[in-house]
């Protein structure tokens, strides 16, 4: 990483600090610091999992949240980098997905069909237990360095702190609660996705990116107008119209 | 849910006796599955209550009518963490009453305590912005809630939203939404579709997926994927008996 490189992480720590602040909407959050992963270590897309309490691991954000790269985080499930680290509780890094079709059969051929070299995972640490993974895609066989690695695992440490807003961690009951509120919170971004696709005559992708700069646009939070779109569509009509 | 897990709630259920009232419905059938989750946890009892706008909520079932009476409390009240699970959407787990408990449900947390309830585990039944019901655990002093008691009421949960949503297709409880509430993006992207396109309810969406499903047997997420892809569009009417174009 250069001098370039460590002024824009600065920034994106002051960012993260500035959201952290206020009352903010965690998908929403959880996306920003994959955009952010991306931009810092130059691979080509980044996306979070999280282990809900049957230790099944859920998408919640990508950098580019595709249709493709969506199917591939639900392969994740199985097996994969994150699945991997998620269960090592250690980071994969650096490997070479030409290499890989013998520890994930399903996983490496899906990766490489979508154009992606290699891969990384880096454990959402909470205490002694792991929470999640954050993945990371590369175009190229381009290999992270060990300050790169320092990075992406300090990221991936600010997306467990922003998970758990609650400064103070009741019993652990806490997470559990957090947890299960941000898999529903997925849900209903997916279900909105689908109520937006069939009311613009647009893709799930397209209806995604029509809902973020709406939310943008108008400084609403991601998940409180997802859930207005499928509970009464017609009270953001400049969103749900067709045409 | 994975099958060690399913083969534990069906056994746990099978080991439940059906009772008289229970009936054919689907508050009978949630009865049964208050009464064998609260003999799992070793609760007070359980009691499922659907929560309206208003925040009026109404007791759907529950594993027995001395629960009815307690879960009756929180609604007279206005407070407590079935209101609060519908309002945040996430469960709320209160192991301590008299503690924690009672800064944030004062009265609601008296009335408890007076009746012997130390701790109240409230769980939402819900798909996403598909709000159900909330399933609330009652249990009495010094009666731990493990992580194990965590996970049977995140699976009796999940068995309530499948009750809920029409039961299991093939009379097999947790094999019809539940092997797929979980990882399924085009699920609930198919879901906010029908519901758009039909102009139903997103769990009357819900349904009517899984009856399509069946009716072609194919499974819920086969079916999503088709709907998301505009190989499949649900026709309006149910009845109709119409097939689906192709």
């Amino acid at each position: 990483m250069n001098t370039l490189a460590e002024h824009r992480l600065a920034e994106v720590f002051v960012e993260i600090a500035d959201t952290l602040v206020d009352e903010f909407d965690l998908i929403e959050f959880l996306q920003m610091v994959t955009t952010r992963t991306t931009e810092l270590t130059s691979v080509s897309a980044t996306g979070l999992l999280l282990a809900d309490p049957r230790g099944d691991l859920v998408f919640m954000a990508a950098s580019d949240e595709s249709v493709r790269l969506l199917e591939l985080f639900q392969v994740e499930n199985a097996e994969g980098p994150c699945q991997d680290c998620f269960r090592t509780r250690t980071p994969v890094v650096n490997t070479d997905l030409d290499h890989a079709q013998d520890s994930w059969p399903l996983f490496a051929p899906r990766a490489v069909a979508l154009g992606y070299r290699s891969v990384h995972a880096f454990p959402l640490r909470h205490h002694s237990a792991v929470i999640g993974a954050l993945g990371l895609f590369g175009a190229t066989s381009g290999r992270l360095s060990p300050s790169d690695v320092r990075i992406v695992q300090a990221l991936a440490d600010v997306a467990t702190i922003g998970l758990l807003q609650e400064r103070t961690i009741r019993r652990g009951l806490v997470l559990a609660e957090q947890l299960q509120g941000a898999l529903n919170s997925r849900i209903t971004i997916e279900q909105a996705k689908g109520t937006l696709a069939q009311l613009r005559g647009v893709t799930v992708d397209e209806a995604f990116r029509l809902l973020r700069s709406y939310c943008r646009d108008t400084g609403r939070r991601l998940g409180d107008v997802a859930s207005e779109v499928v509970t009464d569509p017609a009270s953001h009509p400049d969103l749900t119209r067709a045409g | 849910m994975s099958d060690a897990r399913l083969a534990r709630v069906r056994r746990l259920l099978a080991e439940e006796p059906r009772q008289d009232t229970d009936g054919e419905s689907a508050a009978g059938v949630l009865s049964r599955q208050c009464r064998a989750l609260s003999r799992a946890v070793a609760a007070r009892g359980v009691a499922v209550s659907v929560v309206d706008a208003e925040r009026l909520g109404v007791p759907l079932a529950t594993s027995g009518p001395q629960v009815a009476e307690l879960e009756e409390m929180q609604f007279t009240l206005g407070e407590g963490p079935s209101l609060d699970a519908h309002d945040s959407r996430r469960p709320a787990l209160e192991p301590d009453l008299a503690g924690h408990g009672r800064a944030i449900w004062p009265a609601y947390s008296d009335v408890m305590l007076e009746r012997g309830v130390r701790a109240v585990f409230a769980f939402p039944l819900q798909v996403g912005a598909a709000r159900l019901a909330v399933q609330a655990i009652y249990l009495s002093d010094g009666t731990p809630f493990s992580a194990q008691s965590l996970l049977h009421a995140l699976d009796f949960a999940t068995l309530g939203v499948e009750t809920l949503l029409a039961g299991p297709l093939d009379g097999e409880p947790g094999t019809g939404v539940v092997n797929v509430l979980g990882n399924y993006s085009e699920v609930y992207q198919a879901q906010g579709m029908v519901m758009a396109q039909l102009g139903v309810s997103l769990a009357d969406a819900m349904v009517r997926m899984r009856a399509e499903a069946y009716c072609l047997n194919i499974s819920l997420s086969e079916l999503a994927g088709d709907i998301v892809a505009h190989r499949t569009t649900l026709e309006a009417d149910p009845v109709d008996g119409a097939a689906p174009d192709a």
